[in-house]
């Protein structure tokens, strides 16, 4: 049972275990519960779009799967804009369907430098071939492609010739059309996201899904929480409805979970240290013919840099896409790129950076994220710039865009010079991933979660989304969210 | 006020893409259909960021009626104006190749390919 908007005909309602969030974290562990025969309600504070409703209308499927229209603000110099998908099945509706397991040596880093004991690679295997084989990832060749995919297929080419290391990246796809549509919810229903894979589960189980339905307060006392209250917003006209349960499961991502615990006095330490990975990208206009949005997001990525944490890929292809990549050029470069866009690539690079972001709670319903940027990131940015026009250049560019107002190039000869101007106030960024707000860890004064992955200082609070990873990981954190909720079940179920 | 200079902003961004003036005429009430997205856009975001950015365009629409046009805006450094123009351009570059039929603008390039 999906309720919307209008259908909320009490105004309290009780279950055994509350989960707030449907993305990656809350789906996986409210399925897990549910197939255990118990009374789970998920509350969702966007709105339920089944797979039929998806168009290929970036703007429109933006304003409805995302929160604000996927630029919210980080607040720093660069200003960040970050995408959060805001529906039911979270961020797994709109990323871009790669599933990475957790690097080793990220895990061994955080056993060691935040007592992660039981969260080793060997322990999470179990958990990762679970994974995968419910959302069907496949690392698929795309050698054999003609039609669809040339842009990787040039990301390939131009790697080969600087002796860059390419791999094929997992995909949870299932009979994939090839229409890029991944970052606005896929219209054939490939993609696995949560919305078409443990949702449906958790449905057939018995669980309840309630969406449109915002938390925002959780009761709490003497270290149990008991009710929380809830927001609907039904044609501007604010509902409030209370839901009362023995057990909170808190999965609403990075920013939401830490802004929830504040805003209900639960842990002061919440929301301190956000870590974050910097997206950014590079245009190139080729002298072929790609037709780049008949592909998928990111089949192929450069592993070359695996060991700095930076991973360059093709990025989202519709026009709206490649437009707004040129956000910073003048009009006159969108005309050009949209006239040609069947020769436009857009390369991205995702890296984990040192600068941090701290979530603000204290005014308003909303959390306020700003960071430091760290300039140490900004030699990396720069390197990966460098990195991106030089693969262009050698799948056959005739013209490279950087990410930097006005800044164009038709060969690599001045390139070096170009860069070295650079400052961090000229780059266009962006972010998709946000993790590490409420880390789990061994030290209670340097965590929010413990191992278990109970909130500190309250008996019935469990976290289960991308806030109780250590640190970020460089990679997409979907399939590490994933695992680590499994482990972080395992271990309530034992006990 | 804001609204206005919202409106302006909007325009200005719009008449400088030709893609747009060449095929504006084929859709029904496309210049407001983005202008609404930008609006919403920017209504839609958290008070402490939407506020600021109303009352920053409000000042600027005091700015604009002295100086007659939003050409010399571009042309002068007025603090925070970049960020202010950046979302908007993007709110409408995100809403306006939807209408659009890309293929028709693109067709020059597949009879090259042919």
């Amino acid at each position: 049972m999906i309720l919307k908007a209008g259908d909320y005909k009490y105004k309290k309602y009780n279950c055994k275990y509350l989960v707030v969030g449907t993305g990656a974290g809350g789906s996986v562990a409210g399925t897990l519960l549910s197939e255990k025969g118990l009374d789970v309600i998920f509350m969702e504070e966007g709105s339920y779009f089944p797979t039929s409703s998806f168009t290929n209308k970036v703007g429109d499927m933006t304003a409805k799967l995302y929160r604000n229209r996927g630029i919210s603000p980080l607040i720093g110099k660069p200003l960040v804009a970050l995408a959060e998908g805001r529906c039911v099945g979270g961020g797994t509706v709109i990323n871009g369907e790669g599933l990475f397991r957790t690097p080793k040596w990220i895990l061994e880093e955080w056993r060691k430098k935040h007592g992660l004991e039981g969260y080793s690679f060997s322990n999470l295997e179990r958990h990762f071939e679970i994974i995968e084989k419910n959302l069907n990832v496949e690392a698929k060749s795309i050698s054999n492609e003609k039609s669809t995919n040339l842009d990787s297929k040039k990301l390939i080419e131009g790697a080969k010739n600087l002796n860059w290391r390419t791999e094929f990246v997992p995909r949870a796809a299932k009979n994939c059309q090839y229409i890029n549509s991944c970052s606005i919810g896929c219209p054939s229903g490939a993609k696995q996201s949560t919305l078409v894979s443990y949702l449906p589960r958790a449905l057939k189980a018995g669980a309840k899904i309630f969406s449109d339905c915002r938390v925002i307060k959780v009761n709490h006392s003497k270290g149990l929480a008991y009710s929380v209250i809830a927001e609907i917003n039904k044609e501007g006209k604010k509902q409030k409805i209370e839901v009362q349960f023995d057990y909170l499961v808190l999965a609403g991502g990075a920013i939401q979970t830490p802004h929830l615990i504040k805003k209900s006095r639960m842990s002061k330490n919440a929301g301190k240290n956000l870590h974050f990975h910097m997206n950014v990208k590079v245009v190139g206009c080729l002298k072929d013919f790609v037709y780049a949005e008949k592909g998928t997001m990111f089949p192929v990525q450069i592993h070359e840099f695996e060991n700095e944490d930076c991973y360059i890929n093709t990025s989202a292809m519709k026009p709206s896409y490649l437009a707004m990549s040129l956000a910073t050029h003048g009009n006159e470069v969108i005309d050009k790129a949209i006239k040609s866009s069947n020769k436009m690539v857009i390369l991205n690079t995702t890296m984990r950076v040192k600068s941090k972001a701290h979530i603000y709670s204290k005014v308003g319903k909303n959390p306020l994220v700003w960071y430091k940027f760290d300039h140490s990131d900004l030699s990396r940015i720069k390197v990966n710039i460098k990195r991106m026009c030089q693969v262009l250049f050698e799948a056959n560019a005739a013209e490279v865009y950087l990410p930097i107002k006005g800044m164009s190039l038709t060969s690599l000869q001045n390139l070096d010079g170009l860069i070295d101007k650079i400052k961090p106030g000229d780059i266009d960024i962006s972010t998709v991933h946000m993790m590490a707000s409420c880390p789990m860890g061994a030290d209670p004064k340097k965590s929010v979660v413990d191992l278990n992955g109970n909130l500190r200082g309250m008996r019935n609070v469990l976290i289960t989304d991308a806030s109780i990873l250590p640190t970020s990981i460089g990679q997409s954190p979907q399939e590490t969210i994933m695992a680590m909720v499994h482990e972080v079940m395992r271990r309530h179920f034992e006990r | 006020m804001w609204l206005g200079v919202i409106k302006t902003i909007t325009l200005h961004h719009l008449n400088e893409i030709d893609v747009y003036q060449e095929n504006k005429s084929q859709y029904l009430d496309i210049e407001n259909d983005v202008y609404i997205f930008v609006v919403e856009g920017i209504q839609n975001l958290p008070i402490f960021y939407s506020l600021p950015l109303k009352v920053y365009s409000s000042l600027l629409g005091v700015f604009l009626f002295k100086k007659g046009n939003l050409s010399k805006l571009y042309k002068i450094k007025i603090p925070f104006f970049g960020v202010l123009n950046k979302l908007i351009k993007s709110l409408i570059l995100l809403k306006l190749f939807d209408e659009f039929s890309i293929s028709d603008i693109n067709k020059d390039n597949l009879i090259q390919e042919q």
